[in-house]
């Protein structure tokens, strides 16, 4: 009657998840649990706050709580929990083991300097899905310099292997910018060493107060023509067709982005403010707030500058950093327009027509 | 061993849900995802704790139009596999409300 008991199919969890999306239930919560944070790092969208920061404004311990009970109560799987530094939390394993006991699958999002034996143990008994660790080169001076934090290269080297020595599955991931866009291929090489997945995007994005400060460590033109080139062909690299529903992401449809305060962002990137937790429930957020209409409803043919674009089908785009650095949620992103113009270009120059 | 009086619950390390009426798994010691069919998913979600097994097997039986006797053995069989993976725990006592 009930066959194989566990029915590993991942067109069946592929179909729930669409679902999800199509019918604005709620899957995923990236949660910023705090802004505190104990690196620098020169590209970060974030306008961190110092390590030691008295920040009396963020979730408390039962109000992360109560979310994870309302979240639970609204279905959502996964939960990651990002920073800011999420292990300046002193409470993030009492939230995180309340979490896994409503159910959820929890990922962490680390820098992973404060990972001490001490700390794996605490990661290894929650049993995250997987912590994701940010490396931003393959060796130290390039790492450290961008972190601005000598010696914390050595120190996230150090957290994956012991992370690693406790069957907590990771990943490294790493942004793609002008000082280490050269490294890619060692950084392979890095995680490969340690038996683990690469992660990289050439995602530089303002500050999410609009400050374009980061923006100088984009790759330059050529840096990032070179890099398309090798990856980009008529073989490897079929351009988007054209359709007037196409989304570029899931924004509105089955996500959101929590912040430290309560804030309910529509995502990361768009940090367009659907409600506060301390003012509504989730369930009014996620059922009532308009926002989720307005921006699940970004397709293509509703971009009036993308529909007609003669890049479209070499661009993706993120409405956000379109928002954020040009000004209009639903005009041309130019840095997506820019990246759009040398995939086509790597792709004519090697065979594409 | 005679589990009809236990009383079935999610393992605190798995993570699941049940969507649409399919229950999707997040397993804790390989992080993999994996959907339960139909009436597995039915029974995983009947394993909250308040139920015990030959109440699941009773609502199972009902449901799915079946024989008792089969249910009870299909059940069964079912809840053994998901505790062999550490989807489930089997109580003793019935959850507090």
């Amino acid at each position: 009657m009930t066959g194989q008991a566990v029915d590993v199919n991942t067109n069946s969890y592929n179909d729930i998840v669409r679902r999800t999306r199509d019918e604005h239930r709620l899957f995923s919560v990236h949660w910023e649990i705090t802004y505190r944070c104990n690196e620098k790092c020169t590209h970060c969208y974030l306008d961190v706050l110092p390590p030691g920061a008295k920040v009396p404004g963020e979730l408390s311990t039962e109000e992360a709580k109560r979310v994870i009970d309302e979240l639970a109560e609204l279905g959502a799987l996964t939960l990651s929990f990002s920073g800011g530094e999420v292990f300046l939390r002193k409470d993030i394993f009492e939230i995180s083991r309340y979490a896994r006991m409503k159910g959820f699958a929890v990922r962490y999002f680390t820098n992973g300097i404060m990972i001490k034996p001490q700390i794996a143990d605490k990661i290894a008994v929650v049993k995250p899905v997987v912590v994701e660790l940010s490396v931003y080169g393959a060796d130290a001076k390039t790492h450290d310099g961008i972190t601005q934090v000598p010696g914390s290269y050595d120190l996230t080297i150090r957290a994956v292997k012991l992370l690693l020595e406790r069957n907590v599955r990771c990943l490294i991931k790493t942004p793609l910018m002008k000082e280490n866009i050269h490294q890619i291929d060692a950084l392979k090489e890095l995680a490969s060493d340690l038996g683990i997945t690469f992660k990289y995007d050439l995602t530089v994005t303002p500050k999410h107060t609009g400050d374009l400060s980061p923006l100088r460590h984009r790759p330059s033109d050529d840096q990032l023509l070179d890099f398309l080139r090798e990856r980009i062909s008529a073989e490897t690299f079929t351009p988007y067709p054209y359709n007037e529903n196409a989304r570029f992401c899931s924004i509105g449809m089955n996500s959101f982005d929590l912040g430290p305060y309560g804030d309910v962002y529509t995502c990361v990137g768009a940090r367009i403010t659907a409600g506060n937790v301390r003012q509504m429930s989730m369930a009014e957020i996620w059922d009532k707030s308009p926002v989720w209409s307005e921006t699940s409803s970004l397709t293509m043919g509703n971009l009036p500058v993308c529909s007609t674009c003669e890049l479209r089908q070499f661009c993706v785009r993120c409405h956000g950093t379109a928002a954020c650095e040009d000004g209009d949620l639903l005009g041309c992103s130019s840095i997506a327009y820019r990246e759009a113009r040398l995939r086509r270009k790597a792709y004519l120059d090697n065979g594409g027509h | 061993m005679n589990i009809s009086k236990m009383y079935p619950k999610p393992h605190p390390q798995t993570a699941g849900r049940v969507i649409d009426g399919e229950a999707v798994l997040i397993l804790a010691d390989s992080s993999e995802v994996n959907v339960l069919n139909q009436v597995g998913s039915r029974i995983f979600e009947l394993a909250n704790g308040n139920n015990s097994v030959e109440e699941i097997s009773e609502t199972i039986a009902g449901e799915y139009e079946i024989s008792r006797e089969q249910a009870d053995a299909d059940v069964r069989e079912f809840l053994l596999q998901l505790v062999d993976q550490s989807v489930i725990i089997l109580d003793e006592k019935e959850e507090d409300e």
